[in-house]
């Protein structure tokens, strides 16, 4: 009983560190699959003015997808998904509205 | 000898070296700061791999894993800037910071325990100080070899020396800016002795001081007393000159009178003509060596000499009413009180005596002097109301040869315009209907 309360409660609290995902995108990287997030990230800190605060990797629909956590200048947040495979910006969604990109 | 500026000189070498010292300590500090930096983040380094190395544990499958990791959020955020990487036996764990890059830990066997510091290549191009250990792990866990690094991001420490410089630059401009002005004021104050030597000398020239003096700093008290010797052996020297122009001049007198004598004798026998041209001649040597015993009296009192013009007048005035009691003359004079000539009173009064004397001698009854000042010469002028002198005579009186009448009055204004002449000034006779004007120019005494 004890122990499935904290599994659940580090689910809760960090689900992407939990689940290893840098491992998951080192394995990913190494078979050519996706693009190195190093080489993602300047661009999209540039096209946004921003600076990073959080990336997670996921695979969602079968397709790999860095979801990146940002911080513009002007201090707003900004959450951006971007497709591992080609580096496009799937979606931007900032606190407020949301943005639909195709 | 190189010319130029000795100040230029002492600028410039105090402007290179305060440049090169401060550029030195800015560069060092520099330095300094970087290592100081960098042993720090080898301290933080070296606490992370220790809290690393003891959250190792190992799970139910003989998995070596990271049990807890620490929780700094640089760990965690990708490429976050601290990471950590373990290798044992064929597995490989790494902190989520790394993201997809993995440690390339140089295969250098390290002895157990010991610890390397290496510089690697990092996540995107950048470049990592990096801090690896090797153990044994207890039997608990397997007892396997463990290699452990944790590693920093160069660039922020590379970052923050960089700002310390940028802190530091002002500051040593500040001081460059200091220093230099100090250098100047060392300069100038230092040098200020220099300017003393240079007054001292200028003092000399214009008679007020007649040596340099000792009174100066040890490095020019060399030169001062060079100079002085210098000055003590011209003054030998001129004063031998002048013995020896003294004793030609005593020497030639007594020849003259002889050739005078002669002349007389030569005139006796009727030969007029050759005894005038034979009197013309030693006249003129006697004129010349009149002047120079006179040059030998005068500078023998002095050069610096300064008499008050008008009391000279007046007491040459009183002098000569006394000597002509017999005579009535109405003395009119105008002689400003500020009037101060280059010359002994001794010598002011053999001039004025000579000229006033003179005028009383051949006034009917009016004898007018002014004196005016002109420049850097005072200008007495004696004018009498008596019969005066034809202008073709004037020329002959004042040589040496022409007498006005036997009584010698020629011989007293002669000898007023040699001493004036001596003494820098000079005298002219005026033809004035009626009387006589004679024109004194002296230099004035300098201050």
């Amino acid at each position: 009983m004890k122990h499935v309360l904290i599994i659940l409660m580090c689910a809760l609290t960090t689900p992407a560190v939990a689940s290893g995902d840098h491992d998951a995108a080192r394995d990913a990287v190494r078979q050519k699959q996706v693009i190195p997030l190093a080489e993602i990230i300047p661009v999209i800190l540039n096209e946004f003015d921003a600076r990073l605060l959080e990336a997670e990797f996921e695979r969602e629909h079968g397709t790999y997808v860095y979801e990146l956590e940002l911080i513009t200048r002007a201090g707003r947040m900004i959450e951006v998904m971007v497709d591992a495979t080609t580096g496009e910006i799937l979606e931007v969604e900032q606190e407020g509205w949301q943005e639909r990109n195709d | 000898m190189k010319t130029g500026s000795l100040r230029l000189r002492l600028f410039a070498a105090s402007a290179i070296s305060v440049s090169v010292a401060l550029l030195l300590a800015f560069w060092g500090l520099g330095q300094l700061f970087a290592s100081h930096v960098e042993r720090r983040a080898i301290d933080e380094l070296s606490v992370q791999l220790d809290q690393i190395l003891a959250g190792v544990e190992r799970d139910a499958t003989g998995q070596i894993r990271i049990g807890s990791a620490p929780a700094d959020a640089r760990f965690i955020t990708p490429f976050g800037g601290l990471y950590w990487q373990i290798e044992a036996a064929d597995q490989q764990m790494r902190s989520r910071s790394l993201w997809d890059f993995a440690l390339d830990l140089p295969p250098d066997h390290l002895k157990d325990g010991a610890v390397h510091v290496h510089d690697l290549a990092g996540p995107g191009d950048t470049q990592l100080l990096v801090m690896e250990r090797s153990v044994q792990l207890p039997a608990r866990l397997g007892g396997i070899p463990l290699r452990a690094a944790v590693a920093m991001d160069a660039a922020k420490l590379a970052e923050s020396t960089d700002e310390f410089r940028e802190d530091l630059l002002p500051y040593t401009l500040v001081l460059a800016l200091f220093f230099v002005t100090a250098g100047v004021v060392q300069v100038v104050f230092g040098l200020r002795p220099l300017n003393a030597v240079e007054q001292r000398l200028a003092r000399i020239r214009t008679g007020e001081e007649d040596r340099v003096g000792a009174d100066f700093p040890s490095e020019i008290r060399p030169l001062t007393g060079e100079v002085d010797a210098l000055l003590v052996q011209r003054e030998k020297d001129i004063e031998q000159a002048r013995y020896r122009a003294g004793d030609l001049a005593h020497g030639l007198k007594t020849p003259l009178q002889a050739l005078l004598g002669e002349a007389g004798r030569v005139r006796a026998a009727g030969l007029n003509d050759t005894a005038e041209s034979i009197e013309h001649i030693a006249d003129n040597m006697q004129r010349h060596v009149d002047r120079e015993l006179n040059r030998v009296r005068i500078a023998s009192r002095g050069a610096a000499a300064k008499t008050d013009l008008a009391s000279g007048v007046d007491r040459v005035v009183a002098v000569v009413q006394k000597a002509t009691p017999s005579k009535e003359i109405n003395w009119e004079v105008d002689a400003p009180g500020n009037l101060m000539v280059a010359a002994s009173t001794e010598d002011l009064f053999e001039i004025l005596g000579a000229i006033l004397e003179n005028a009383s001698r051949h006034a009917k009854n009016k004898v007018t002097i002014v004196a005016r000042k002109r420049a850097a010469q005072a200008i007495v002028s004696v004018l009498d109301d008596g019969p005066g002198i034809p202008g073709e005579k004037i020329e002959t009186l004042m040589r040496r040869g022409g007498r006005e009448d036997e009584s010698g009055t020629g011989l007293g204004l002669a000898i007023a315009q040699e001493l004036t002449e001596t003494l820098g000034g000079s005298l002219e006779l005026i033809g004035r209907d009626p009387g006589l004007m004679v024109r004194i120019k002296l230099p004035l005494a300098t201050t």
